[in-house]
């Protein structure tokens, strides 16, 4: 039943992989920047959240204007809206860092990107890893949102497809077909997650315990 | 206890912002959309009481006559009060139909035909037509196939390999690039459909996005304008004289009020009697409607030969194109999709 | 200190304002030169215009209120069963085992993935909008309050133990204030969630509110446009708002809690004057401070001194501002500490 919904991922799930990263790196790009310079940070920190706020796919037709109605849209568009959550998560992870272990790493004679690289992003990492979670929440939905209009294949012109000839097996089988992808890349990312932060949990398990 | 108080105050503040909003939100002036009022009550209209109801529509230039209807106080006469809500396809019409917030609806004949061969039975029926039946004279047809400037499309053949724009890929027009493609020669899944608003046609054939578009007045204009080239009119060569569109409503509303359902018949069907001979007059009802200028009102093209017979035959001509193009699988009988009383 | 305090926020002020007047002289900049095609996208001055005649008329305030209704009553169903359903959950071992797989199932569909069925339900309706705004809030916050109410600290729990509270009134007195900090995180992200998703809803579904109005003018031509984009500024600003109002609510409704106080307060060890706290905190510089003050360093400029006289420009302009960082995302600490226990107070973990 889900064959035909199936047989439409690959080019969404190319798109998702693809926008996802780079709202990933600029993400946590931009958070380290922000970070570092502090009145970048304050001059801009209202339109940011605006940015976060607003709803993407209220964008759709601006990126068709901008990007016309292909593979670069819908990256844009996909990377755009999935960039925020990870930026402010970034840096609010970054400001929470120990100002002890700043100001000993600069008396150690650390370079200020080395502080950035070694220091701030380790620290910071569980609440990155967080923000880059919900990322991926919005990611999927803006793969689904691009393909609504002005698109020839991709899970979310299959949906609307179904959904506008009231083929309700279609319909069905696209949900599942979704419910069964963000069921699956959050478990991908709790599998990462737990490799790359598992010097973070040990440690907590050992602070817990000991209280 | 002084921090059970504490909760308490917590979740007074939390939920504070909600309250106020929604208190506010709840005093503001009421939207447009339902009055569903005069739903099952069958409220006979000839004597004297006015009913309540809701249509659903697209907003484009051949709801004229629908938009006279209501204002000239024809459907008042028949006992009627017809409040329109704007959306953005018949799909959307249709949902809000099933819903029960509006009774009315516009709807296009491949939207019906899917909606009755999916269900089995048709869930909603032909009340009267919009304006009429397509026309036959191509001065009188408003949609049309166009080609981007320098794209070199001169004729359906060239369509092949490139992307053809049309407002929703399960609507006539897709179906009749399709049907036309075949016609030509040429394999119809090498022509690439998009559907894009009307709207962001005439832009995205500028910018070369899409090499060619299924448009509609008044978009058309604001496309020739820019160097698109009409090709041909799609739904002149494939259905002339054809049902395309008409208003409808739900089978289960229509068994219930018999009664409003021919006093709207017949109020449309006089509004299109009247626009055969008044045209001027009754475009300037899209001023309101459509919110355009009286100048550009009354230069809109009525895609119509304001009949006010169902054509059935038109009906299954469209059913077998979409069979054989695989869009459905039965095909429910032609008649059944028009209501008779 | 006064003139310094003064001139630091002056300073942000007047930067927010310079970074928004080069934003939209850009934009302007870019529509004029025809970068931006007029046929496709509205330039600065038409959207200003077209905001500006909307803010007159009562349209685009009932279009607020059509998507107020939808956000208000779907955020307080999903909220009202999260509470309920997270703190049932998080109270009892085993059903927190059984259950806590669906609920990261159902956490982990897209919202829009349900839209469809929304429709062929309930159509284009208010109920279509809330039902999908109650979804959405509903299983993210339910972990989050599960989480809080089993986070008890357990020196607390032990606490309570030899103490002899129980039953209800542990409910009310330990758990529930304990678990306030992750509930209130929840809550604020549970907030914009529910705007974005009503939102969404109405734009791809239809119905009426700002994302129906978006929808509308979108389709009726480029010489909508600059109305189209006067509503989606609408849209963030609402969002901002809400966040905002959000924020002001939960510190007043936990001011009581350590992580609430500013790091001045800390260090000073005495309130501050509540007033300038709440302005201190809207203010840019309010919370930069981390949390790993440690004593003896100044603790954190508030950007507004205790007990001087401040003049009322720069006060009100404290007032108007919103929280914008910590409003939206985890409110963390998330550094391992090797020397110990920290010198600032826990905060709330976002079980994302």
């Amino acid at each position: 039943m889900t064959g035909p919904a199936r047989a439409e991922l690959g080019s969404s799930l190319e798109h998702l992989v693809v926008g996802y990263v780079i709202a990933g790196l600029v993400g946590i790009g931009l958070g380290a920047l922000l970070w570092s310079w502090r009145y970048l940070r304050d001059g801009t920190s209202p339109y940011i959240y605006f940015l976060y706020v607003l709803p993407a796919p209220v964008l759709v037709p601006a990126a068709m204007t901008l990007f016309g109605i292909g593979f670069t849209m819908k990256v844009v568009l996909i990377a755009f809206a999935a960039l925020w959550p990870t930026l402010l998560n970034t840096l609010d992870g970054m400001r929470g860092v120990d100002q002890v272990k700043l100001d000993t790493s600069r008396v150690l004679g650390v370079s200020p990107l080395g502080r950035v690289f070694r220091v701030v992003l380790p620290a910071a990492a569980p609440q990155i890893v967080a923000g880059l979670r919900n990322s991926l929440q919005v990611a999927i939905i803006l793969m689904v949102v691009s393909e609504w209009e002005a698109s020839t294949d991709g899970i979310g012109y299959y949906l609307v497809n179904a959904q506008q000839s009231f083929d309700y097996v279609g319909m069905w089988s696209g949900i599942i077909v979704l419910a069964i992808i963000g069921t699956l890349a959050n478990v991908l990312f709790v599998a990462v997650e737990n490799r790359v932060l598992h010097w973070h949990y040990g440690a907590r398990a050992v602070e817990g315990r000991n209280r | 206890m002084r921090s059970a108080y504490k909760s308490g105050r917590y979740a007074a503040g939390v939920l504070l912002a909600a309250t106020a909003l929604a208190a506010a939100a709840c005093s503001s002036s009421p939207s447009s959309s339902s009055t569903p009022a005069g739903t099952a009550s069958g409220g006979t209209g000839a004597s004297g009481a006015v009913t309540n109801v809701t249509l659903g529509y697209v907003p484009y230039s051949d709801d004229a006559s629908l938009f006279y209807a209501q204002d000239s106080g024809i459907f008042k006469q028949h006992g009627l009060n017809v409040s329109f809500v704007p959306q953005a396809s018949p799909v959307a019409v249709e949902a809000s139909m099933a819903s029960g917030t509006e009774q009315f609806g516009f709807i296009t004949t491949p939207v019906l035909i899917n909606l009755a061969s999916k269900s089995g039975s048709a869930p909603a029926k032909c009340v009267s037509l919009v304006d009429g039946n397509q026309p036959s004279n191509p001065a009188d047809d408003s949609t049309v196939l166009v080609a981007a400037k320098g794209s070199g499309i001169t004729s359906v053949k060239d369509l092949a390999g490139k992307t053809v724009a049309e407002v929703q890929l399960t609507s006539l027009n897709s179906l009749a690039v399709s049907v036309l493609a075949k016609q030509a020669g040429i394999n119809p899944s090498s022509v690439h459909q998009v559907a894009i608003p009307f709207a962001q046609m005439p832009a995205a054939l500028a910018q070369g996005r899409v090499q060619a578009a299924v448009i509609v007045a008044p978009f058309e204009q604001t496309a020739v304008a820019e160097g698109a080239t009409v090709i041909d009119h799609p739904n002149l060569l494939l259905f002339p004289n054809g049902t395309l569109t008409c208003l409808d409503a739900m089978s289960s509303y229509l068994s219930a009020n018999p009664a409003i359902a021919s006093e709207f018949r017949a109020a449309m069907n006089q509004a299109i009697t009247y626009s055969a001979t008044h045209e001027s007059v009754v475009k300037q009802t899209l001023v309101k409607g459509l919110s355009l200028t009286p100048a550009v009102a009354a230069s809109q093209v009525l895609a119509t030969n304001f009949s006010t017979t169902f054509n059935v035959a038109s009906i299954g001509t469209i059913e077998n194109d979409m069979k054989q193009f695989g869009e459905i699988t039965s095909e429910p009988s032609a008649s059944s999709m028009i209501w008779n009383p | 200190m006064l003139r310094r305090s003064l001139g630091r926020e002056g300073l942000t002020y007047g930067l927010r304002l310079v970074v928004l007047a080069a934003a939209l002289g850009l934009w302007q900049g870019l529509s004029a030169a025809g970068v931006i095609r007029a046929d496709e996208f509205p330039s600065m001055a038409q959207t200003a215009t077209a905001l500006w005649d909307l803010v007159t008329q009562s349209v685009l305030w009932s279009a607020v209120g059509e998507t107020m209704e939808g956000w208000a009553i779907g955020l307080v169903i999903g909220v009202a069963a999260a509470l309920l359903v997270g703190t049932l959950i998080g109270l009892n071992g085993f059903a927190y085992r059984s259950v806590i797989g669906v609920v990261e199932f159902f956490k982990a569909i897209p919202v829009i993935a349900i839209l469809p069925i929304g429709l062929v339900l309930w159509g284009a309706t208010l109920t279509m909008k809330f039902a999908l705004v109650a979804f959405a809030v509903f299983w993210p916050l339910v972990i989050q309050v599960c989480y809080g109410v089993r986070s008890l600290d357990p020196v607390v729990r032990d606490t309570t133990t030899v103490l002899r509270v129980r039953g209800p009134r542990k409910f009310l007195t330990v758990i529930l204030p304990s678990a306030a900090p992750f509930i209130a995180t929840g809550l604020r992200v549970a907030v914009a969630v529910a705007l974005i998703v009503d939102i969404i809803a109405e734009l791809i579904g239809g119905g009426s509110g700002i994302g129906a109005r978006i929808l509308l003018a979108e389709n009726a031509g480029p010489s909508d446009y600059p109305q189209m984009y006067a509503y989606v500024v609408v849209a963030g600003v609402l969002g901002v708002l809400l966040a905002g109002a959000f924020t002001v609510a939960e510190r007043y409704a936990l001011h009581w809690h350590e992580s609430q106080r500013s790091a001045k307060e800390q260090t000073l060890g005495y309130p501050e004057r509540k007033g300038l706290t709440l302005v201190a905190q809207l203010s840019p510089g309010g919370t930069t401070r981390p949390q790993g003050a440690s004593p003896g360093r100044p603790g954190g400029h508030p950007g507004l001194a205790v007990r001087r006289p401040v003049p009322r420009l720069v006060v009100l302009v404290g007032r108007l501002q919103v929280a914008v960082l910590p409003a939206a995302v985890v409110d963390t600490e998330g550094a391992v500490d090797p020397v110990g226990d920290r010198a600032g107070p826990r905060r709330a973990w976002l079980v994302a």
